[in-house]
């Protein structure tokens, strides 16, 4: 865009309005010319058919004497002359000798350095009509029509170049914040965005959608750092142990049971690294909205009771009490069912792992004209509000030393589970504890 | 190995589901009896028989 010049787009603005204009007034122009020309004729013609009849009433010298008389009491552009059968002169003006006549008809020429059209007409009593018509006054209006249809040419075109020069400029003020914020992008600072001059106009659309999309790419680089970053540490770790494991099973020395449990040890830190694996495979299905095509309608009330079924041992096992609430009507969602039943698992099993002995869990459904929730709640310590954005983070676990088994991708899975749903992840306060809320909009 | 075969879910492996239920079956078939039925195959899963 730098570099880009508005007077580019002036010219060739200008340059169409400016032939469309010449075409137009060269119209007018003519017109003009060609109705004068006309009219002119019409005069020459008329006072023609007036003094033939007269000639013809009244005879040639009475006809003569008819002429000189107007010419005495006329000084229009017309002149008019007689001559008889001899070619002598009979009355009118004296401008050309018969000798010097054109051919009947219009012709044109110049007498004492002033130019005529002249009418020559036989006339059936004998002798000539001889109209003399002076060019000057014709010209004169020639001319001023001329210079006022060049007046106007010249004034409309200085008006266009400067509105073309106007929104040119324009043009480039608002496209540029766009390419400036790209420039930024390019540049590598992510946060950059396209302004948006709050005229609803197509820029402003346009530098909407710009943005949009600016955020989408600075959510997916920030989530692809993070889960770089983050993969790099959660990973190495039990890649190390397993390793270690697998070194200390090779010792020659070693009794075949204690070979036996270092090799169960590896094949649980192999389990954990593979199980890291998938959830971050989901997420970024779930993210990348790939998992779009596998959505189908499903009764989450039917799914809720499951998963109730299916965990309320775990739950029991953590001295916990697990209360299922859904409706016994069939609550239909467009859904993902692998990935919605692997969110609440996850919640449920946070419930497990970190609501503590005696803690109540509750696991409910609740359909409601524009959402549907789907909710974990427990009784236990909670999360502090001021980490409650951060522990949906991947990888991110509050428990500093990490002394219980976890790889932190948990509530990501749930978030990009919401996500892909078009809904959200809430966590609010339980009074005590935590109530994690997957809400789902219902679509129409 | 179990639930991603059977359950398709992939859950975090560190509480494990199935072996919670596996437990309380265990609890319910082979407890105060002398031969166990219920065994684990290391790798695989479970299998129910006499034969250890």
């Amino acid at each position: 865009m730098k570099g880009a010049r508005p007077s580019v787009l002036a010219l060739v603005v200008a340059g169409a309005v400016a032939v469309a204009l010449a075409l137009g007034m060269a119209g007018v122009y003519l017109t003009a010319d060609r109705l004068i020309e006309q009219r002119q004729r019409l005069v020459a013609e008329t006072a023609r058919d007036y003094f033939v009849a007269f000639a013809h009433e009244e005879g040639l010298a009475s006809m003569a004497r008819a002429l000189d008389n107007r010419a005495h009491n006329e000084h229009g552009a017309f002149d008019y002359a007689v001559f008889d059968n001899d070619g002598q002169r009979i009355g009118g003006t004296t401008l050309l000798a018969a000798a010097d006549l054109p051919e009947p008809g219009y012709s044109i020429r110049t007498v004492a350095d002033t130019d005529y059209e002249i009418l020559v007409q036989p006339m059936s009593v004998g002798g000539m009509l001889i109209i003399y018509e002076n060019l000057a006054d014709r010209r004169a209006f020639h001319r001023a029509i001329l210079s006022s249809v060049g007046a106007t040419l010249v004034a409309s075109l200085a008006i266009v170049a400067l509105a073309a020069l106007w929104l040119g400029r324009l043009l480039v003020r608002r496209a540029e914040g766009v390419a400036v914020a790209a420039d930024r992008i390019a540049a590598g600072d992510l946060s950059a965005r396209a302004p948006i001059a709050g005229a609803k106009d197509v820029f402003d659309e346009l530098a909407g959608s710009v943005n949009a999309m600016l955020a989408r790419i600075e959510e997916l680089m920030t989530g692809m750092r993070t889960v770089t970053d983050s993969l790099s540490h959660d990973l190495r770790s039990p890649l190390t142990r397993l390793r270690g494991s697998l070194n200390r099973a090779l010792d020659e020395d070693l009794s075949g049971d204690a070979r036996l449990a270092l090799i169960a040890e590896a094949q649980g830190q192999c389990e954990q690294v593979l199980a890291t694996f998938s959830a971050l495979l989901d997420i970024a299905r779930a993210e990348t909205g790939l998992s779009r095509d596998l959505m189908a309608p499903l009764d989450l009330a039917e799914m809720v009771r499951d998963l109730g079924e299916l965990f309320e041992p775990v739950i029991e096992d953590a001295g916990q009490v697990l209360t299922v609430q859904a409706p016994d009507t069939p609550v239909t969602l467009v859904g993902h069912e692998l990935i919605l039943r692997q969110a609440l698992g996850n919640l449920l099993h946070n419930a497990a792992r970190y609501a503590g002995d005696g803690a109540g869990v509750v696991l409910s459904l609740e359909p409601g004209e524009t959402e549907i929730r789907l909710v974990v709640a427990d009784s236990g310590p909670g999360v502090p509000s001021d980490q409650r954005g951060r522990v949906v983070e991947r990888f991110v676990r509050l428990d500093e030393t990490r002394s219980k088994a976890g790889s932190g991708l948990g509530l990501a899975i749930a978030v990009a589970c919401a996500k892909l749903h078009g809904g959200r992840l809430d966590l609010e306060d339980n009074h005590p504890g935590l109530r994690v809320l997957l809400r789902l909009p219902v679509s129409a | 190995m179990l639930l991603e075969e059977v359950w398709d879910y992939r859950f975090d492996p560190h509480t494990s589901l199935i072996d919670t239920h596996i437990s309380r079956l265990r609890k319910k078939i082979d407890e105060s009896f002398d031969k166990p039925l219920l065994h684990t195959v290391r790798g695989s899963g479970y299998r129910l028989s006499v034969e250890p």
